[in-house]
């Protein structure tokens, strides 16, 4: 029998043993060997069209190859933010978009290599003009209400994208969209605009096809309006804790493999739940015991250990974060362009890259063009390379001079609430201080605080955020950030930068836009509206039992993925 | 009493007057723009306004409190930006999430508390009631967080004994519920057990150097009687007033521990609400805890006749 003094002696040695066997059975952190095998094909996928003929480019993609899909099962992917609206008309936020992607289609969409692919509409002609759109319409596509889709659907969604969203002035040029036939929607535009399927793929906020009878009129979305075509069906939705969707049994998927958003979306899970799960550590740890499949944003520092874990496969996506500098341009020194660019000639973007990345170098990469690598918009010339990462001191110091600043106190506007953002502006003030000797106060607030904080005049001189779809693949949405109004634009204007983006509008063909939006970051690197900094890189994970798995910039597609036997 | 009761009801209604009209400039003093959140980064500024005037929120100020509290007072308490349904169910929906939380972590924490509060009064001095009060320094102060992560890492990754978070309601599986709840209760029961168990130590130890426990002790009664019967209702009184201060704090909501394990209660709404600016959940939520608070204090006022029946509201 045990005496008190045993006993006492016991329980804290239990004590001591439940605090300390967690850390020490801990995994070391491991080199990572995350091997997937891919094999690289050549596809033929349909893409912008012009004239009257439909043509076809051939386009390099990588694929998973993996056989014997196998039907039935739950998917769990757990994502970092709260859901918000559901509303992907109007709401731009990623969140509100990615759980309504299984339920919801759009008419085109964008593809594996960031191109318009069909998706509702099988294909499209463009007169010679450029001025009309027509848009054949896939037969057979049944609502989850059971509903065929025809062109009314079509007219009345697009109605009510156009009274909702948050980027009208990309769809000022469409005069009008009318039912040629029950299958066949003719969109026609008073200027000819290269981008304009672009804009309708766009999926912050995304032109869904809903039912007419659901969507006319409406001016709120509730989860029960969420009745599209997809693979999967909304079958229930708990505010903050998870959306579960059943399998579509009548869906369609269209031939071939599936490509970003577009493709064969072939739905093999009978049901797939998207669950908020805001600590981190929580949705790593319920990856690692199998309670999730998948998880959103893992943090980097955990990428080598997670490597190591059986049963888990980690993988880095290929753009988390284009992260710039808000300058604010109604205020006395942020508005002078000597003072920008003695911002821009002092800072070391490695140093900044290295802060926000914990040192993980593989994680960032400074890059000067305002689009990823991958992007047909991708563009170095000699200015950017000049103006971008300079680190010349003596060159910065000089301008600063000239630009008329003398020590007055300069106002850095940062959260902690994202950690790569308080990070990055951590290191820029350190940087300026050190550097150039400048008077700094760092005013810390939160996420919702700053966002209201850019829209002051007098507040603020350097903020911090991340830009994803512009460098991806809406260039137009550089617009919001460049052009005089813009709704990111921080009150910069600019004659000759709004003549571009007019250019790029303008442009008839490819290589027009191309064109023209090279002449727009030749502007921004003359101008500085922002001061780019690096490009950071997500990190994923997801079972190794889950197969047909695919990365992409956008994961929340729970479509053409099965579980291993 | 029943009159004392009826008078402390009627108490309330100035009391969720004030924290309404408090709460409701607090919330919207702090700078932020639900709007903004809501629609994302890029979008035109047009649209922006055009979504502010939608919610009411280019109103003044003053206008929006009396709408409001108007609505509240006919039981709307309006809808929520974010969540897509109303206030009210927001609330009902996670309800009984933070009850079943705080139930159970209170009934570990006074199981635990209490027997080690005793254990070591009576043992004082012993290596019993050293052991005691290591742990439930230890308890104090130890972050929550940290306990819980521990917890998750051991019981949940490693030995897989239970999840790593989640909820299931009662209803749908009672073993799944408890197995759900298990950690997160035992993370919150742990933790409070300390502050009981040092008040209830005090307290023991004060009444039982009381000439009644001596006069009892002379009567040749068993130290058991003694302890029990005559010393630790006496002693209860301080030991109520904690407990009931825990049951208050843990019916408004345990943010830390309901977000690592990532449960949908009432703490975790109110902090994503603050977060994104979502006013009237904010409003609506604070009030729904001023009304816990309220309750369990009342609770615990009647308590005390029981525990000592000297103390008379009539």
């Amino acid at each position: 029998m045990f005496t008190q003094k045993k006993w006492a002696i016991g329980v804290c040695v239990l004590v001591c043993a439940a605090l300390i066997i967690p850390i020490a059975c801990s995994t070391p952190p491991a080199t990572p060997q995350v091997v997937v095998q891919t094999q690289v094909v050549k596809q033929t996928v349909p893409v912008e069209v012009t004239k009257v003929v439909q043509q076809t480019v051939p386009v390099v993609v990588t694929k998973v190859v993996e056989k014997d899909p196998r039907v039935g099962g739950v998917y769990k992917m757990a994502i970092p933010a709260a859901i918000g609206s559901l509303d992907p008309m109007s709401a731009a936020a990623v969140t509100s978009q990615e759980v309504t992607w299984p339920v919801l289609e759009m008419l085109v969409v964008f593809g594996e290599d960031f191109k318009v692919v069909p998706m509702l509409a099988e294909s499209w002609t463009v007169s010679t003009d450029g001025k009309t759109c027509t848009l054949s319409l896939r037969q057979g596509v049944k609502f989850h209400n059971g509903k065929e889709m025809t062109s009314d659907d079509v007219l009345a969604s697009l109605k009510r994208f156009l009274d909702v969203t948050t980027r009208k002035s990309q769809f000022t040029a469409l005069q009008s969209y009318v039912a040629k036939d029950k299958y066949t929607v003719v969109l026609t535009l008073s200027n000819p605009d290269p981008a304009f399927l672009e804009y309708l793929a766009h999926p912050f906020p995304a032109a869904v096809i809903m039912p007419k009878e659901v969507i006319e009129g409406k001016k709120d979305i509730k989860p029960e309006d969420l009745i599209g075509t997809g693979p999967y069906k909304l079958a229930e939705y708990k505010a903050d804790q998870y959306v579960r969707y059943t399998r579509y049994a009548d869906y369609k998927p269209l031939p071939g493999d599936k490509s970003g958003y577009g493709g064969a979306k072939v739905a093999f899970f009978d049901e797939v739940q998207i669950i908020p799960v805001p600590d981190t550590g929580a949705r790593v740890a319920g990856l690692e015991t199998g309670a999730y499949d998948w998880a959103e944003a893992v943090p980097m520092t955990e990428f080598n250990r997670l490597s190591a874990v059986p049963g888990v496969k980690v993988y880095q996506t290929a753009l988390d974060w284009d992260i710039v500098l808000f300058l604010n341009h109604a205020n006395k020194f942020s508005s002078n362009l000597k003072f920008r660019q003695a911002l821009a000639a002092a800072l070391d973007m490695d140093a900044i890259g290295m802060s926000v990345t914990n040192g993980l170098k593989q994680f960032y990469t400074a890059n000067d063009s305002l689009w990823i690598p991958s992007s047909q918009f991708y563009y170095q010339s000699t200015l950017s390379k000049q103006v971008y990462n300079e680190k010349n001191l003596d060159k910065a110091k000089q301008l600063l001079k000239e630009s008329g600043y003398n020590g007055e106190e300069i106002v850095v506007a940062t959260t902690r609430d994202y950690d790569w953002l308080y990070r990055t502006l951590a290191s820029v003030t350190d940087q300026l201080k050190k550097n150039l000797g400048m008077n700094i106060r760092v005013d810390v607030m939160d996420w919702a605080a700053l966002n209201k904080k850019w829209a002051e005049k007098d507040t603020w001189h350097i903020s911090c955020s991340g830009i994803r779809s512009p460098a991806i693949f809406a260039p137009q949405n550089w617009g919001l950030s460049f052009e005089t109004g813009g709704g990111i634009s921080n009150w910069f204007s600019n004659a000759d930068m709004d003549k571009a983006f007019a250019n790029t509008r303008s442009a008839t063909n490819a290589q027009q836009r191309i064109a023209a939006y090279r002449q727009v970051q030749d502007l921004f690197y003359q101008t500085l509206p922002y001061i780019q900094v690096v490009d950071t890189f997500g990190v994923e994970a997801i079972r190794s039992n889950i197969k047909g798995f695919q990365p992409w910039m956008y994961n929340t597609r729970p479509w053409g993925l099965w579980r291993e036997k | 009493m029943t009159a004392y009761v009826v008078r402390r009801l009627l108490a309330f209604i100035p009391t969720f007057l004030v924290v309404a009209i408090v709460v409701f400039f607090m919330i919207y003093l702090i700078p932020g723009d639900p709007v903004r959140l809501m629609l994302g980064l890029e979008v035109e500024a047009e649209a922006i306004a055009r979504k502010r005037a939608e919610l009411g929120l280019d109103r003044p100020l003053q206008e929006r409190l009396v709408i409001w509290l108007g609505h509240v007072a006919q039981g709307d308490l309006g809808d929520s930006y974010f969540l897509n349904q109303p206030v009210s169910q927001a609330i009902v929906e996670r309800l009984p999430v933070t009850i079943s939380l705080s139930t159970l972590s209170l009934l570990i924490a006074v199981g635990l508390g209490v027997s080690a509060g005793v254990i070591a009064s009576i043992k004082q001095g012993s290596m019993s009631d050293w052991g005691v009060m290591l742990l439930s320094l230890l308890g104090l102060s130890m972050p929550t967080f940290w306990l819980a992560l521990n917890l998750i890492l051991l019981f949940a990754v490693m030995w897989q004994w239970f999840p790593v978070g989640g909820y299931v309601p009662l209803t749908k599986d009672p073993l799944e519920y408890l197995r759900h709840l298990f950690l997160p209760s035992l993370c919150l029961g742990l933790v409070n057990a300390a502050v009981i168990a040092r008040m209830t130590r005090s307290s023991m130890l004060e009444v039982l150097r009381s000439d009644y426990v001596r006069t009892a002790r002379a009567k040749g009664l068993y130290e058991r009687v003694v302890v029990y019967k005559h010393a630790l209702k006496n002693a209860l009184i301080p030991v109520i007033t904690s407990i009931g201060i825990v049951a208050g704090v843990l019916l408004g909501g345990a943010v830390i521990t309901e977000t690592v394990f990532n449960l949908p209660g009432v703490g975790r709404l109110v902090v994503e609400a603050v977060k994104r600016r979502d006013y009237l959940v904010v409003q609506s939520t604070i009030l729904v805890i001023t009304g816990s608070y309220l309750f369990v204090n009342l609770v615990v006022d009647l308590i005390y006749t029981w525990a000592n029946p000297r103390i008379r509201y009539d």
